[in-house]
């Protein structure tokens, strides 16, 4: 018989990053979250990643 | 030239810049009238928030501002007229930030408005900043707001002006650092929330006032204008703010910003290498509560005022864990407020001693905000701000960022400039 999954036994610890939306529904329903305030890079075109590999 | 000597040059020029900024001693020494004391300054000039803007282009407060002002100062005796004039090109219409002052919300300042004068010593400059003019809330009835707002501004002339200046130039001056950094400590973030800031200002002012004012009437009517509005010392952050900032202008490979603010339809910034050289884009909306449920985003205008210039030396906004209290404004919490602090210090050179987030365990303040790393992690500066209605007057507070067009409009400029050398 294979191990009991944690995941199915245990109540699980949440990471949430990026939209606060999915860390609220959670803490509505009682379960404790980690909300991480994240955003995708923004688009840079190439011209200005040659800049910052310059500059900075 | 090789990149890490590039590289070497602008990393030394920006820690020049953060500690001018330490060094520097801004000092509440007068208040005058703009015509006495802004350099340019004209009976025909009227300045504005933000960055430049033609009249046609403003938004509605502004636009109306700039025409009251026309009249106010008795350049016509219409507002047919004050239009004509102003688009026959006979009124100079110029931003704040070209004056070295600051406007709050519209930012309307003309010949008489009366300015607080903060003098850096240390580094030989001088900002200014128009007097905090109240909310004006509820008076969205555009007549009715004209003439409340004039009869303000005569206030402020007559009575506001005169009084608060022999008061402060009977002794050395008022420091405003340190009033700055130990409201900071008392749970202001020095931009949406000045409450222990007004309280220690009044503290610093009340007996030069009875020393210097022998009129009780006008005594009383200053000391109620402290009671009744807890903003009045943000006016004199942001003079020192600007004296701050004019401290670090014009550094030679500097890519800290030195001006962030807003017309209420553009946004703009301007860079310490590159000058008075302005970079604009769309000004962001707000987002936050109104004080009143009969007001919603249809009565708001965009982004406005220069009071941008305290997330600017790394107060508002960048410092909003120092006041908790703000969050409700924004739905967040203090968790939520420390990890703003904690994403501004990625784009930002480093603290300004002295200014410490005590409930961050003393964490210093994000300051001097670097164009290179705003563009590399995509982070927008964060801004604590008022909400404008579309006919006049304060209708709200929240929060909302710097459009990132102009931090990378700037990039390429700062980029330019270094490689023509």
């Amino acid at each position: 018989m294979p191990p009991e999954n944690p995941l199915l036994t245990e109540a699980p610890v949440v990471i949430n990053l990026g939209l606060d939306l999915f860390a609220e529904a959670l803490a509505q329903q009682s379960v404790p979250c980690v909300q991480v305030r994240w955003t995708p890079p923004p688009p840079t075109d190439d011209d200005l990643l040659t800049l910052l590999d310059d500059l900075l | 030239m090789p990149a890490d000597t590039i590289k070497a040059r602008i990393a030394a020029a920006n820690a020049a810049a953060l500690a001018r900024l330490t060094a520097s001693q801004p000092v509440w020494t007068d208040v005058r009238p703009a015509l006495e004391v802004l350099p340019g300054m004209t009976r025909e000039t009227v300045l504005h928030a933000g960055p430049p803007i033609a009249w046609a282009d403003m938004c509605g407060p502004q636009k109306m501002g700039v025409v009251q002002a026309v009249l106010h100062e008795g350049l016509a005796e219409t507002e047919a007229e004050a239009e004509a004039r102003i688009l026959a090109g006979e009124i100079t219409v110029a931003p704040c930030h070209e004056y070295d002052a600051t406007g709050g919300m519209a930012g309307i300042t003309s010949a008489s408005s009366p300015m607080a004068v903060v003098h850096d010593a240390v580094h030989g400059v001088t900002g200014y900043s128009q007097l905090f003019q109240g909310p004006a809330a509820g008076l969205q009835d555009r007549a009715l707001y004209h003439a409340e707002a004039r009869k303000r501004w005569r206030w402020l002339e007559e009575v506001a002006g005169p009084v608060l200046g022999a008061a402060v130039r009977s002794g050395p001056g008022i420091p405003v650092k340190p009033l700055m950094a130990r409201s900071l400590e008392m749970g202001d973030e020095c931009h949406n929330r000045n409450a222990a800031a007004t309280a220690l200002l009044l503290n610093a002012l009340i007996l030069p006032l009875c020393d210097t004012c022998d009129d009780p009437d006008r005594l009383a009517a200053v000391l109620r204008y402290f009671h009744e509005n807890e903003q009045v010392a943000l006016v004199l952050s942001m003079a020192a703010a600007k004296a701050m900032t004019l401290a670090i202008s014009g550094l030679p490979d500097c890519s800290l910003v030195t001006t962030m603010c807003r017309n209420g339809v553009d946004f703009g910034i301007r860079v310490s290498a590159l000058g008075d050289r302005w970079f604009t884009a769309p000004a962001n909306r707000i987002e936050g509560l109104y004080f009143s449920s009969e007001w919603t985003d249809q009565d708001a205008v965009p982004d406005i005022g220069d009071s941008a210039i305290m997330e600017t030396i790394g107060l508002g906004g960048h410092a909003q864990a120092a006041a908790p209290a703000l969050q409700h404004f924004v739905g967040g919490s203090f968790d939520r407020a420390s990890a703003v602090v904690r994403q501004m210090a990625q784009i930002t050179e480093g603290p300004i001693d002295g200014f410490r987030i005590a409930p961050m365990d003393f964490a210093g303040i994000p300051a001097g905000i670097d164009i290179r790393k705003v563009v590399q992690t995509g982070i927008a500066p964060v801004i604590d701000t008022a909400i404008a209605h579309r006919q006049g007057g304060v209708i709200g507070a929240g929060q909302t960022t710097a459009p990132r067009e102009c931090f990378s409009g700037a990039l390429r400029a700062f980029g330019a400039a270094l490689a023509k050398g």
